[in-house]
C-alpha cells in the first residue's frame, strides 16, 4: 500500500464529483425537494382566497352568539401571540393594540387567557387578577380593532387566525340571491339554521358548489356545536362554570421519565424522541447514494477503459482504498452541506415552519453523542456498503449488467425504511435489539433507537460486529475489485465470483 | 548491455487455459523488442506481467533488475491496447494526474504536460474536458500522459492498432526516438511490418509459447531461404542438389528453398556447370513469412 497514491486517487475521485456544478444542484435539489413538502402547503394556506360565507338564521339569535364565540377563539390567539412576542422581546413586531398590552398577556398563564379572551368576546365578568384586569380594561379597543381587521391583514399578523380565512358576508338575502351568488363565486357556502334548533330534529343545512373543501364547514361546526351546547345547557339550569366542568375532556400530562426522575416534557423534547427517524432518512440517503458513487465511478473507470492504466501505476488495493476514501469524502461533504443548509433556514425561516418555535430548542435538543454515533455509524455503514457496492462495480462492465446485483441491496436497505417509525416507538423492543445486531442493519437501527437510549452493551457490541464484518467485507470486495477491474468479458456468475475471492494473488484476469 | 527484461521458464495460467506456456527470453537495454503473435497467443498476458499488473504462476520474471514489477512500476510505462481518459477531466489535469501517480510531484507533472501538450500541438485545448477531444488527440494526449514521467522502460500493448497514420507516424518517430536515448522499448503486434521497421529483436509467440526469438537479423538468418532460378537447359533433379530442400521446377523457371545453413554460392557453381542460367535471385525470407510459417508449423503441432 503507497498512501501517496491512495491519497492522489482520493483527491481525484473526490474533485470529480465536488468540483462539478452539477454535484451541488444534486445537493441543494434534496433539502429543496424536502422543504416542498413542508413550505408547499403553508403556502397554498396563505395565497388561498378565504372562503365568504353567509348565514340563513331563522332562530334569530344563534350567529350572533356563533360571531361572539369566533371573536373569543381569535382573540385568545392574539393574546397568546402578544405574550409569546412579550417572552422574545419580540414586541415591536406586534400591531400597536397588541404590543400595548404584550406585557400583560406575558404574566398569564395560556388557560387564563383563553377565559379572559372569553369573557372579553362573550361579555364575561371581568377577571381579578391585575395583569387581566389591564388588558380588561383596554377591551373596547381591542374588538373593535378586531372587527375592523381584514382578511389580509389578519393573515399578515396570523395565518391561523379564523378571520383570516372566514369571511362572513352578514344581511338578509332571498334563497335566490344565496343561489345565485354561490353559483357565481361571490359566497363559497352558505348556512341555513332552523327556528328552533335545540330540537332533538333541528334540520341545519350546508349548501356549496364545492363539497369536497370541508374546511369552512368544519370549522362553523365546532363554534355552533359549542355555542347550542352551551345554550342546552343554561335550559337546563346549570351555570356556565358547572357546564364547563362537565364538558371538560380528561387531559394527560406527559411526563419524561429520566435517571433524575420524571418531569414534564417540553414540546421540544417530545419532537426530540422523533428525531432518530431524521437521522434513519439522512443515513439512508448518504450511505446508499455516496456507495452508489463509488460504483458508478468504478464502472466508469472500466467503461472508459482507465482501469488498466491506472494499475501499471498503482497496486488493486490502493486504488480500491483511495476511491472509497475520495467518495466517503464526497459523503461528508454532501451531509455537512445539507445540515448547514438546515441550520440556515432554522435560523432565517424558522418561525414560517410548522415546528415553529419548537425548531431552535429541537437543534439545540440534539446531544453531541447522538451526533458522534451518526458519523460513527456513516462511516462503517458507508464501508460495508461501498465495499459491496464497489465490488459490484469493479465486477462488471456498465451499469446494465449492475443492476441485477445493485436491486438487490438496495431493496434489502428499504427494511429500515420501513420499520423506522415502529422502532421510534419501542427503541428497546426485543426485536428492534435483535435487529440492530445484523450488522447490514446495524448502522440504521441504532441511530434509530438513539432517543431511548440503547444500553451501552448494544453499542459496544454491535459496532464491533459491524467493524469484523465490515473488515471482512473490505477484505472480499478487494478481492473481487482486484480481478474485476481487468475483466472485461462477461460479468462473473457467483461461482466465479467465489473463486475470485479465494485467489490469494492478483490474478485471474482474461488475457 | 544489460538486460532490462529476463524471463525465464514464465507460466500464466486461467483456470484450464494455459495464456503464457514457460516463456524464456531476454530483452537488452536500449533496444526495441517486439512481440509478434496472432490474437489470443498470450502477447498482452506477457505483458502484464512484465509491468506488474499481473503475476505469474511460475518461473521467474525480473524486470529492470527488481524481481518484482511492482517495485519499479515508477521506472516503466505501459500503454494498454484499450485505452480511455477521465471524460469530465480536463486536458492538463488528466496529464498531470497520471504522471503524478508515476512519482511525479505535483508542480513537475504539471509543468512537463504544459510543455509536452504545447508540443504535441495541444496547447489550446488544455483547459478543454477531454470528452472535446476527436479520437486522434485522445490517443495523442493519452501517449503524453503515459510517458510523462520518461520511463527506463516503454511498454506498448498493440500501439498502433486504431491509430490513424498521423499518429502511427508519431508513435513509430517515438520508438526510434526512445531508443536513441537508450531507453528500452517492449511492444506487442500482429502487424509483422511495424516491427521489421524498427526493432532491433523480436519474439514470436503462439499459444503461449515461443516460436522464433532473436536479433532481426539472427531471425531471418536461421530462416529457409528462396532461390529464383530462370534457367535453359537440363538441370536434372534440382532438389537434390547441395543445400536445397524443396523445388519447384517448371521446366525453365524454378523456385528452390534452401537450408538455413545452405551456401547459396556451392549452389551457383553447380549451377553453372549444369545449365545456363539467366538469373539466380537469393531471397532472404521475410519476417511475415517467418512469421506465418511459426504459426503454421504450432497449429501443425497442436492439432
Amino acid at each position: 500500500m503507497k498512501l501517496r497514491n491512495i491519497l492522489l486517487i482520493a483527491r481525484r475521485d473526490y474533485l470529480a464529483y465536488v468540483a462539478r456544478r452539477r454535484f451541488w444542484i444534486g445537493v441543494l435539489a434534496i433539502p429543496i425537494i424536502l422543504s416542498m413538502f413542508i413550505f408547499v402547503p403553508a403556502l397554498i394556506q396563505k395565497f388561498q382566497s378565504a372562503h365568504s360565507y353567509a348565514v340563513v338564521d331563522q332562530s334569530g339569535w344563534v350567529i350572533n352568539a356563533v360571531n361572539k364565540r369566533v371573536a373569543a377563539g381569535d382573540l385568545t390567539v392574539l393574546l397568546n401571540l402578544a405574550a409569546e412576542n412579550s417572552a422574545a422581546g419580540n414586541k415591536s413586531s406586534l400591531p400597536a393594540p397588541l404590543a400595548s398590552l404584550a406585557t400583560a398577556a406575558g404574566k398569564l398563564d395560556s388557560a387564563e387567557r383563553k377565559r379572559l379572551a372569553d369573557a372579553i368576546a362573550e361579555g364575561g365578568a371581568a377577571p381579578e387578577t391585575p395583569a387581566a384586569l389591564s388588558i380588561w380594561k383596554k377591551r373596547a379597543g381591542l374588538l373593535d380593532w378586531y372587527q375592523g381587521l381584514t382578511t389580509e391583514k389578519a393573515r399578515s399578523i396570523d395565518g391561523s387566525l379564523a378571520i383570516s380565512r372566514y369571511h362572513f358576508v352578514a344581511g338578509k338575502m332571498s334563497p335566490s340571491e344565496l343561489q345565485s351568488k354561490v353559483v357565481n363565486g361571490k359566497l363559497f357556502a352558505y348556512f341555513v339554521i332552523p327556528a328552533k334548533p335545540l330540537d332533538p330534529d333541528a334540520n341545519f343545512i350546508y349548501a356549496s358548489k364545492n363539497l369536497t373543501d370541508k374546511g369552512l364547514r368544519k370549522w362553523f361546526n365546532g363554534n355552533l356545536t359549542e355555542v347550542i351546547q352551551a345554550r342546552k345547557v343554561s335550559g337546563v339550569g346549570l351555570s356556565a362554570e358547572k357546564a364547563a366542568w362537565l364538558k371538560a375532556p380528561v387531559i394527560f400530562q406527559d411526563k419524561l421519565v429520566t435517571k433524575s426522575g420524571s418531569r414534564q416534557a417540553t414540546a421540544a423534547e417530545k419532537t426530540a424522541q422523533w428525531l432518530p427517524v431524521g437521522y434513519v432518512v439522512l443515513l439512508y440517503i448518504a450511505i446508499i447514494g455516496v456507495a452508489q458513487m463509488l460504483m458508478m465511478s468504478t464502472i466508469d473507470e472500466k467503461s472508459n477503459r482507465i482501469a488498466e492504466t491506472l494499475l501499471a501505476s498503482v497496486d488493486p488495493m490502493d486504488v480500491m482504498a483511495g476511491k472509497t476514501m475520495g467518495i466517503a469524502a464526497v459523503g461528508a461533504t454532501m451531509v455537512c452541506a445539507w445540515v448547514f443548509i438546515v441550520l440556515v433556514v432554522i435560523a432565517g425561516f424558522g418561525n414560517m415552519l410548522p415546528i415553529g418555535g419548537y425548531a431552535h430548542t429541537l437543534i439545540s435538543s440534539i446531544s453531541i453523542w447522538s451526533v458522534v454515533w451518526f458519523v460513527v455509524y456513516f462511516i462503517l455503514g458507508f464501508l460495508l456498503y461501498a465495499s459491496i457496492l464497489g465490488a459490484i462495480g469493479a465486477a462488471v462492465n456498465n451499469i446494465q449488467e449492475a443492476q441485477p446485483f445493485f436491486a438487490p441491496v438496495v431493496m434489502f436497505l428499504y427494511i429500515p425504511m420501513i420499520i423506522m417509525a415502529f422502532v421510534v416507538k419501542d427503541p428497546n423492543a426485543v426485536w428492534a435489539r435483535a435487529l440492530s445486531y445484523f450488522p447490514p442493519l446495524t448502522p440504521f437501527l441504532m441511530v434509530n433507537r438513539a432517543a431511548a437510549p440503547p444500553p451501552l452493551v448494544d453499542y459496544v457490541a454491535t459496532t464491533a460486529l459491524l467493524v469484523v464484518t465490515a473488515a471482512i467485507m473490505l477484505f472480499v470486495s478487494g478481492r473481487i475489485f482486484r480481478i474485476g477491474l481487468l475483466n472485461t468479458g462477461a460479468p462473473p456468475k457467483v461461482k466465479e465470483l467465489l473463486s475470485w475471492i479465494r485467489t490469494p494473488s492478483p490474478d485471474k484476469a482474461g488475457n | 548491455m544489460s538486460n532490462a527484461i529476463r524471463l525465464d521458464g514464465v507460466t500464466k495460467r486461467f483456470g484450464a487455459h494455459t495464456a503464457v506456456d514457460r516463456l524464456s527470453l531476454d530483452v537488452s537495454g536500449g533496444t526495441i523488442y517486439g512481440f509478434l503473435g496472432p490474437n489470443g497467443a498470450g502477447k498482452t498476458t506477457t505483458l502484464r506481467m512484465i509491468t506488474g499488473i499481473l503475476t505469474p504462476d511460475s518461473g521467474s520474471l525480473s524486470v529492470l533488475g527488481g524481481q518484482n514489477p511492482s517495485d519499479v512500476r515508477d521506472r516503466i510505462a505501459y500503454l494498454p491496447e484499450e485505452k480511455g481518459l477521465y471524460k469530465d477531466m480536463r486536458v492538463l489535469d488528466v496529464v498531470s494526474y497520471f504522471g503524478q501517480l508515476k512519482g511525479l510531484s505535483r508542480s513537475e507533472a504539471q509543468r512537463r504536460a504544459k510543455e509536452r501538450l504545447t508540443a504535441g500541438g495541444l496547447g489550446n485545448w488544455m483547459t478543454s474536458k477531454c470528452n472535446a477531444l476527436s479520437k486522434g488527440m485522445g490517443q495523442k494526449v493519452q501517449v503524453i500522459a503515459t510517458l510523462l514521467h520518461d520511463p527506463e522502460l516503454v511498454v506498448l500493448d498493440e500501439p498502433f492498432s486504431g491509430l490513424d497514420p498521423v499518429n502511427s507516424e508519431l508513435v513509430l518517430d517515438l520508438i526510434k526516438r526512445y531508443k536513441r536515448e537508450g531507453r528500452t522499448v517492449i511492444f506487442s503486434t500482429h502487424v509483422v511490418e511495424h516491427a521489421e521497421q524498427i526493432c532491433d529483436s523480436v519474439v514470436i509467440i503462439d499459444r503461449g509459447q515461443r516460436k522464433v526469438v532473436g536479433t532481426l537479423s539472427e531471425v531471418k538468418a536461421s530462416a529457409e531461404r528462396t532461390v529464383l532460378l530462370d534457367y535453359e537447359g537440363d538441370a536434372g533433379d534440382l532438389a537434390a542438389l547441395p543445400g536445397v530442400v524443396e523445388a519447384d521446377d517448371s521446366g525453365q523457371h524454378a523456385e528452390l528453398k534452401l537450408a538455413a545453413d545452405a551456401d547459396a554460392q556451392k549452389l551457383l557453381a553447380v549451377l553453372i556447370d549444369r545449365v545456363r542460367i539467366r538469373r539466380f535471385d537469393t531471397r532472404e525470407a521475410s519476417l511475415k513469412q517467418i512469421f506465418l510459417n511459426a504459426v503454421e508449423e504450432s497449429r501443425r503441432e497442436a492439432a
